[in-house]
């Protein structure tokens, strides 16, 4: 049955994916929610909230809001919040109660940005899907609000939802002076794509070969079907580790963006629980989260390959 | 720029509602602090005994199942049924939610369902309990229901109510259960009466042989039985909904006599519950000990400042009252709606300390300027030590609960154990964790 899951709790929604790609780009982020949906980034989307200067908040929509449409009092509620900081942006980030009710976020952003003079805009998240849609469209929509600042290469995606582990991705990324755009995950391509028909930039998509990867790829001693389960970035790299030692048969299987342009014809986009457990039943190693493990096939060995999209952060 | 607050005589001077109102008046953003620890709507929902759940709703609203459900151990009687744009429009999930029902109870291992809908369908005036009445009666297993939405949190009937009485929608008035009228219901707790408590022995003299709590169910059975016993007493309000709808359906009378830390209070709650028992309830002994602990505590501690967080097991205003009463100064409360309970507390404490500051743990002024609070040598509950980590900070051991004066002695033992064995914020955030 689609959308029903037995074994695997839900992903990081795509608010949480909105929120994690805007947290250190130093604006103000509103989640325009009722309260719940703030507490699954702060709690487990996003490790960075804790102790952090401010910078995201919960809109605190409640029933009479909703019933009346009180966009006024949204604006308001934003304008007082962004006098208390100095923020370079601001963007307000959807969720069900708003995506449901059919709030005009964009509009409400150009209200902020006319009452506030910071530059803000809306992502249109929905809590529908996972955190890498979500990614996707925060991205995008930064891109464009401020896209001179794109002339030249930059890293995408090195957030705590992309990583495997607890790798350290500010660091990792301080090492390296991109000629092209670099994305850690799917999410950021799209944008990339934008830019390169702007500014002539290439891209690429390329997890970095990080110490916590490279000791993981060391499992695979002599297994010949191997499944690997992360974001597409993330396995596109592991494999590339592995296959300097052995020639087994790898599929990067993943419920997350998954871009055709970083694919090898045997890699797969999950819809569902049950794609995944038919798949395993095809390995006899599989690399993922240990929260996948009751989907899986017990014959296969598992392999931790730590995903906070699903596990928490 | 300082984190902005309200004074208790400024409340006192307020006309008293019947419903819930923000301390500043509403028209803020909400920073929803790395502090907010306790039981919420999946947890609560978990206390059902031999039930799974199912949420229905987008993938954002489950998603605070994902760790802490395998922390708890209950991952295995958590199911998701995701939703997407299309199936919201067409309405179509609901056609598949007996089919999930159906599944579910194939699986041998639960005697009831839990079906839980989000802000999305409560938006939509979905009626969840008919469906689950409906899916009840075509599955063949008791179904209950809920909604867990944020967005009627401040009104009374926001989404904790709702789970409670999710809960007690399944307490059945069987006959032949003589037992029963031996028995009191506590609602409103998370945990059953720690063992030793006073209450046990306070009532025995009147014939109770037995407190049952919902937490203390160890079957589904036996959580219906609770139907049976002779009355309820309602510990917290969240829980009062639920004594209204039992008194209504199945006749069981109920008494209000929330968790107090206030000596005089708890006292005076003892002569109600001895008066609805029609019975004699002396607690003068109990009254003395804790009277006596109290000044002891405040002699030990002569100086220190206690200021009180929200995520305590309690109410603020009450502990406050209480601290004061003993001549422990405390600088500030965090309280971000005040509830209609509230109001005897603040006009009490209007006598004692009107200049008494009341903050909101949730309000912008006090994430962006925390080093403007008060200062503090303890803050009690996670999320006002979130605020000040240089400050002695006491959690609040949710899966406990406590009634009477032994609650006293159990808040005086939490803080003279932080004091003594202090413990930083972090790390008493993993124990107690976040609020599910």
């Amino acid at each position: 049955m689609k959308g029903f899951f037995r074994y695997l709790a839900p992903f990081a929604p795509d608010y949480s994916g909105a929120v994690s790609a805007l947290y250190a780009a130093g604006g103000l982020v509103v989640l325009c929610d009722p309260g719940g949906c703030s507490g699954n980034v702060a709690g487990y989307d996003e490790p960075r909230f804790y102790g952090d200067k401010v910078c995201f908040y919960s809109a605190a929509i409640r029933e009479m809001d909703t019933i009346f449409g009180r966009d006024d009092m949204l604006k308001r509620k934003i304008c007082a919040a962004a006098a208390l900081g100095k923020y370079k942006f601001i963007a307000l980030i959807g969720t069900p109660a708003v995506s449901v009710i059919g709030t005009d976020l964009a509009a409400s952003a150009k209200a902020v940005e006319q009452e506030t003079g910071i530059p803000s805009f809306s992502v249109n998240t929905s809590g529908m899907e996972n955190y890498s849609f979500g990614e996707a469209k925060a991205v995008m929509a930064y891109v464009k609000k401020f896209l001179p600042e794109f002339s030249s290469a930059a890293v995408f995606g090195a957030t705590p939802l992309n990583r495997a582990f607890d790798d350290d991705l500010a660091s990792l990324a301080s090492e390296r002076v991109p000629k092209e755009n670099v994305c850690y995950s799917a999410g950021a391509l799209a944008a990339c794509r934008f830019i390169k028909e702007k500014f002539g930039i290439p891209y690429r998509l390329s997890y970095p070969e990080s110490p916590s990867l490279v000791k993981a790829a060391e499992e695979a001693g002599r297994a010949k079907h191997i499944l690997i389960v992360h974001q597409q970035g993330v396995g596109n790299t592991l494999r590339n580790i592995i296959r300097r030692t052995s020639d087994a048969h790898i599929i990067v299987g993943s419920f997350f963006l998954q871009d055709a342009e970083f694919a090898e014809e045997q890699d797969l986009f999950f819809q569902g629980e049950d794609e995944l457990t038919t798949t395993s039943k095809e390995a006899d190693l599989i690399y993922a989260d240990p929260m996948y493990k009751r989907a899986l096939s017990p014959e296969a060995k598992l392999v931790p390959l730590v995903h906070c999209a699903l596990s928490g952060c | 720029m300082s984190a902005e607050f309200r004074t208790i005589k400024q409340l006192a001077s307020e006309e008293r509602q019947n419903k819930s109102v923000s301390v500043f008046g509403g028209c803020w953003l909400h920073y929803n602090g790395p502090g907010s620890s306790g039981f919420g709507v999946k947890r609560t929902a978990m206390l059902l005994p031999e039930s799974a759940m199912l949420m229905v709703g987008p993938m954002g609203c489950s998603r605070s199942g994902t760790v802490v459900a395998e922390k708890y151990g209950f991952a295995h009687r958590m199911f998701y049924l995701n939703l997407d744009d299309r199936s919201i429009a067409l309405g179509s999930y609901l056609k598949k939610i007996p089919e999930a029902v159906q599944y579910i109870k194939e699986l041998g291992q639960f005697k009831a369902v839990l079906i839980c809908m989000t802000c999305l369908d409560a938006l939509l005036g979905t009626d969840l309990a008919g469906l689950g009445k409906k899916i009840s009666a075509q599955v063949g297993i008791p179904v209950t229901t809920t909604f867990m939405d944020p967005i009627v949190r401040d009104g009374n009937y926001g989404p904790m109510v709702q789970v409670r009485q999710a809960i007690t929608n399944c307490f059945e008035a069987w006959e032949n259960v003589p037992e029963g009228k031996d028995a009191i219901n506590l609602l409103g707790t998370f945990a059953p009466l720690e063992n030793g408590s006073e209450l046990f022995a306070l009532l025995a003299g009147t014939g109770i042989k037995e407190i049952k709590t919902v937490a203390g169910c160890s079957s589904f059975e036996e959580l219906q039985k609770m139907g049976c016993s002779r009355a309820n007493l309602i510990v917290h309000p969240q829980a009062a909904a639920c004594g209204a709808d039992l008194e209504k359906r199945l006749g069981m009378p109920y008494i209000k006599l929330f968790t107090s830390y206030v000596p005089d209070i708890i006292e005076e709650n003892y002569k109600k519950l001895s008066s609805f028992l029609e019975t004699q309830i002396c607690c003068r002994k109990e009254k003395q000990a804790t009277e006596k602990a109290l000044s002891e505590f405040a002699r030990k501690y002569r100086g220190k400042r206690i200021a009180v967080g929200e995520a305590v097991c309690g109410n603020p205003f009450d502990i406050a009252l209480m601290l004061l009463g003993a001549e422990i100064e405390v600088p500030f409360v965090f309280r971000d709606m005040i509830h209609p309970e509230d109001w005897d507390l603040i006009a009490a404490l209007n006598k004692v300390a009107p200049e008494l500051k009341v903050y909101s743990g949730v309000h912008p002024s006090t994430a962006a300027c925390p080093a403007t609070l008060p200062q503090a040598d303890l803050m009690l509950g996670l999320d006002a030590g979130y605020y000040n980590q240089s400050a002695v900070i006491a959690a609040w051991p949710f899966d406990r609960t406590f009634y009477g004066f032994d609650g006293i002695h159990a808040l005086l033992e939490i803080m003279d154990s932080a004091f003594l064995n202090p413990k930083g914020h972090r790390e008493q955030m993993q124990g107690t964790y976040l609020t599910v």
